[in-house]
């Protein structure tokens, strides 16, 4: 018998696996954000689901924070840096949307497949987040091979970082506040950085393609 | 001396100057001359506590280990203890490092200043730091603190051989001996690890109580690995490529550290380990030392010989003395397994005595080279010549060094090798054929390397410092070194002469060391007994049997002596013999028509040309004149010699190390792309390989 709360838990873990499936899809950098920045929404939903369930008052602090950062602070910053550097709307593919596409099929079954048998031998609260969430960082990290600008890179790293959580959730009902609020405060150095970074790229190498990065090579 | 009161206050103070010193170095600008003599001065200090501290434990107690408490070093977690310790064994080698250390230290206030154009403040704190560690090596008493030391230790000796990193041969030199280094060191680890695993102790006397429990095969293995690391260290030939080309890139100061302490801190390791822990292991054990030992001798000074480079040949010569003490280990071992423990003390004490005596006279030669080297601007023996005249303290002191380490009495270097031919024959007594023919080709190969020794300090005394300058840098020469330097050296040279006269002032140092190893006391030696035959291990025989014999005929030479300078003073005086001398009817004979030094190695490249392979190219032009065809203008003769090991093995191995890793070096594109690809792959290959395995996960 499903619950309600469970009902809404796995509606908001869906939403994320999409969320991350949809970034490989679009090729939009605005778009691309927004997305990032619902998936973060949906991510710190199920925070608060979880909280709410096994009365963790703490893990909705760190859902706050995430609601904070993820889904406000460093999507602004992202689109403030994408206007002052002029970046083109659209990234550049190593990898055609269609096979990235295939590929994001291809995470979520590896991730079934290596870390579904794990659910049902181990003691794990939440143990139906665990290939989704493997998932997400697989996705995320694909991003960052398969699509040359350093912006969207940076795209991927966010979305791995939201997988990464919801495996923290998944296991430890969140891997505790003092640790969380150290990850989010790098996330939102890496934000900082990583728009000095493109300023400095912009400027010397005049784009923000990552692949221009090989004519520094010694 | 009460070492409970005033050891530990020794020891930190030692090593607080160290500290304060090598801080001070760096602490300024660079360039200062000022700041590297007042490091130094601090060096010099720590290196004064260090005598008397290690005497303390030396004199005062017998082969005790006593944890040495300092506030901070005590304990940071039971298991992990982070002890330093002392016992006669590390006694002995601390006081190695601060009497030798002294003397070099004192020698590089005046060296340093004088000679040393870059950063000589960097220089300076880099090398109170290399003093430091080696200190601490020398202390430690747990594997842990040991590697920690160990590898302070290279690192720190490492930048000091790059300190004139403008040269590109001087970084060829400093990769080469980081190379070596760190393969030596991973070897060294992999036994140390074994050995701490096995034994479950990390403490060296816990370690040793638990090491008979290893099973034989593994400590075998052990033994090599240790081997390997500390061989590399020590300079052991086939392990001694780095050390030619590192001691004489460094500064001369640090060579001489390098060599008269540094490389002894590896025979330090083998008797740690091998002796000490693993308590002597089996019979080919020893052999394999003496094997190496040999080898080691004979390459050593083979090559030193073929050097024109007196830095190089210096180092050549360090590989030779290795190779000496390393026989003189491998011969203790073969007789602790042989059970016979008096021989077995005899050819320790020759090792342990020749290790303080290569350090003593390598340090004095090193030293000596400096000087000269700064003095002249180039390393090249035949471009010096008649620097006895300029420089005549940097001469005497140095043809002191060169008649010790060619084992000429009156000096230690021939004691230590007169005692290691004792113990060579004393094999006699053992009774097993093997072992009697063994020794005997190894005292005849110790004798070929040391009559070859002279041959080459002949030449690198001759070339150096005798007849007329060879170039007009070598006749510009005005100054001697430094009066320090000089001061430092003849401390040195005073050593080597005051042990070789009365060798039975040192004897006392070694007794607890070798009580702790072999567990046979010193041979009881009177003043002149060690120049008898050995102490025979069965107890019907006196133990001195030669001992009066030799003493008569030391008596009979003295008298002899005394008896001919007595008719020469007391007879008619002679004509003073000096006459002009032939000039072959040339106008007066040039530098040019001197003896030079390929000239001189000639006969020994010729007599062992199998080893050397010389490649001789000669030239000589005959340009018409009055007469055409008589006289030659021009000359040109030169002789190359082959380096069979590295050109053999080593070149090879680069060679093929090389290749594997260009082949794989196409991974690294330098596309950010490409590098994330490989962490994606990673991630996938571990997680499959986990699933696939499924240890983890039934």
């Amino acid at each position: 018998m499903i619950t309600f709360p469970v009902l809404l838990l796995e509606i908001a873990a869906t939403a994320v696996l999409l969320t991350a499936w949809l970034s490989l899809v679009h090729r939009r950098l605005d778009a691309l954000v927004h997305i990032y920045s619902f998936q973060s929404l949906a991510t710190a939903a199920v925070a608060f689901l979880v909280a709410y369930q096994y009365d963790a008052p703490l893990l909705a602090l760190t859902g706050l924070l995430v609601l904070a950062l993820n889904v406000v602070a460093i999507p602004w910053v992202l689109l403030r840096i994408r206007r002052e550097l002029s970046i083109p709307p659209e990234t550049n593919l190593f990898v055609s949307v269609r096979s990235s596409a295939l590929a994001g099929l291809g995470c979520l079954l590896l991730s079934v497949a290596m870390v579904g048998p794990l659910t049902s031998v181990a003691e794990i609260p939440e143990a139906g987040l665990l290939p989704i969430s493997v998932t997400v960082v697989l996705i995320g990290l694909f991003t960052t091979v398969a699509r040359r600008k350093a912006f969207s890179q940076i795209l991927g790293i966010l979305v791995m970082e939201n997988g990464v959580f919801l495996a923290g959730i998944a296991l430890t009902y969140g891997l505790g506040l003092l640790l969380e609020l150290g990850i989010a405060a790098n996330l939102f150095i890496l934000a900082v950085v990583s728009r000095l970074f493109l300023h400095r790229m912009k400027g010397s190498l005049d784009t923000v393609d990552a692949d221009a990065l090989r004519s520094l090579e010694g | 001396m009460d070492l409970g009161t005033l050891g530990t206050p020794l020891l930190a103070a030692a090593l607080l100057s160290f500290l304060t010193g090598s801080l001070l170095g760096f602490s300024g600008p660079a360039a200062s001359r000022r700041l590297a003599r007042a490091s130094l001065l601090l060096d010099l200090l720590g290196c004064a506590f260090l005598v008397p501290f290690a005497l303390g434990v030396l004199l005062g107690g017998s082969g005790v280990t006593f944890p040495v408490s300092l506030p901070g070093f005590s304990t940071i977690s039971p298991s992990l203890s982070l002890g330093l310790g002392v016992d006669s064994l590390s006694a002995l080698f601390v006081f190695l490092l601060g009497f030798v250390g002294f003397a070099i230290t004192l020698a590089s206030l005046g060296y340093v200043p004088e000679y040393v154009h870059e950063r000589p403040a960097t220089l300076a704190g880099f090398y109170g730091l290399f003093l430091l560690s080696m200190l601490l090596v020398l202390l430690a008493e747990t594997t842990f603190l040991f590697l920690v030391g160990w590898e302070a230790m290279t690192l720190v000796s490492y930048f000091l051989v790059v300190h004139e990193h403008g040269s590109w041969e001087v970084r060829k030199a400093g990769l080469s001996y980081l190379v070596m280094s760190h393969a030596a060191a991973a070897s060294l680890l992999a036994g140390l690890i074994l050995l701490t695993v096995d034994t479950g102790q990390f403490s060296f006397v816990p370690m040793s109580h638990a090491a008979a429990l290893v099973p034989p095969v593994w400590q075998d293995v052990i033994f090599v690995a240790l081997l390997i690391g500390f061989g590399t260290k020590a300079g052991l030939v086939p392990l001694h490529t780095w050390l030619p080309e590192a001691h004489p890139s460094a500064p001369s100061n640090v060579s001489a550290l390098m060599s008269g302490v540094m490389i002894k801190i590896g025979i330090y390791g083998i008797l740690r380990f091998v002796f000490l822990v693993l308590g002597g292991g089996q019979l080919w054990w020893g052999f394999t030392l003496i094997t190496l030992g040999a080898v080691s001798a004979l390459v050593g000074i083979l090559n030193a010989i073929a050097q024109h480079d007196l830095k190089r040949l210096l180092a050549f010569s360090s590989v030779e003395n290795i190779g000496i003490i390393f026989m003189a280990l491998g011969a203790s071992l073969v007789f602790q397994a042989l059970g016979s423990p008096v021989l077995a003390a005899l050819a320790l004490l020759a090792g342990l005595f020749h290790t303080f005596n290569h350090a003593l006279f390598k340090g004095l030669l090193f030293l000596g080279a400096g000087a000269v080297v700064g003095a002249v601007g180039t390393r090249n023996m035949e471009k010096m010549g008649g620097l006895a005249r300029s420089m005549p303290g940097t001469a005497g002191t140095f043809l002191v060094g060169a008649m010790a380490i060619s084992a000429l009495p009156p000096f230690n270097g021939f004691v230590s090798e007169w005692l290691l031919f004792q113990a060579f024959f004393g094999s006699f007594a053992t009774g097993s054929l093997a072992t009697e023919m063994t020794f005997t080709a190894t005292a005849a190969v110790l004798a070929l390397a040391s009559g070859l020794a002279a041959y080459c300090f002949v030449k690198a005394f001759g070339m150096t410092f005798l007849a007329r300058p060879r170039s007009p840098e070598a006749r510009g020469v005005v100054r001697d070194a430094p009066l320090a330097q000089r001061v430092g050296m003849g401390l040195m040279a005073g050593t080597c002469l005051t042990l070789g006269i009365i060798p039975v002032l040192a004897f006392p140092l070694f007794g607890g060391t070798l009580t702790e190893l072999v567990h046979s006391g010193l041979p009881s030696y009177s003043a002149l007994s060690w120049l008898g035959t050995l102490p025979r291990p069965s107890p019907s025989a006196s133990g001195a049997g030669g001992t009066v014999a030799l003493g008569v005929v030391a008596l009979v030479l003295a008298a002899g002596i005394l008896v001919a300078w007595a008719l020469r003073r007391l007879g008619a005086p002679r004509p003073d013999p000096r006459e002009a001398m032939w000039d072959c009817g040339m106008e007066s004979p040039t530098p040019r028509m001197e003896y030079t030094a390929s000239g001189y190695a000639q006969p020994i490249l010729r007599i062992f040309s199998a080893y050397y392979g010389p490649r001789e190219h000669a030239e000589t032009t005959i340009r018409g004149g009055s007469r055409p065809g008589i006289l030659a203008t021009t000359g040109h003769f030169e002789t190359e010699v082959s380096y069979p090991l590295v050109e053999q093995i080593y070149s090879p191995l680069t060679r093929s190390i090389v290749g594997f890793s260009r082949r794989f070096s196409r991974l690294q594109s330098g596309g950010i792309h490409a590098y994330l690809g490989y962490m994606i792959l990673t991630l996938v290959v571990l997680l499959i390989a986990v699933r696939v395995a499924g240890g983890i996960f039934p």
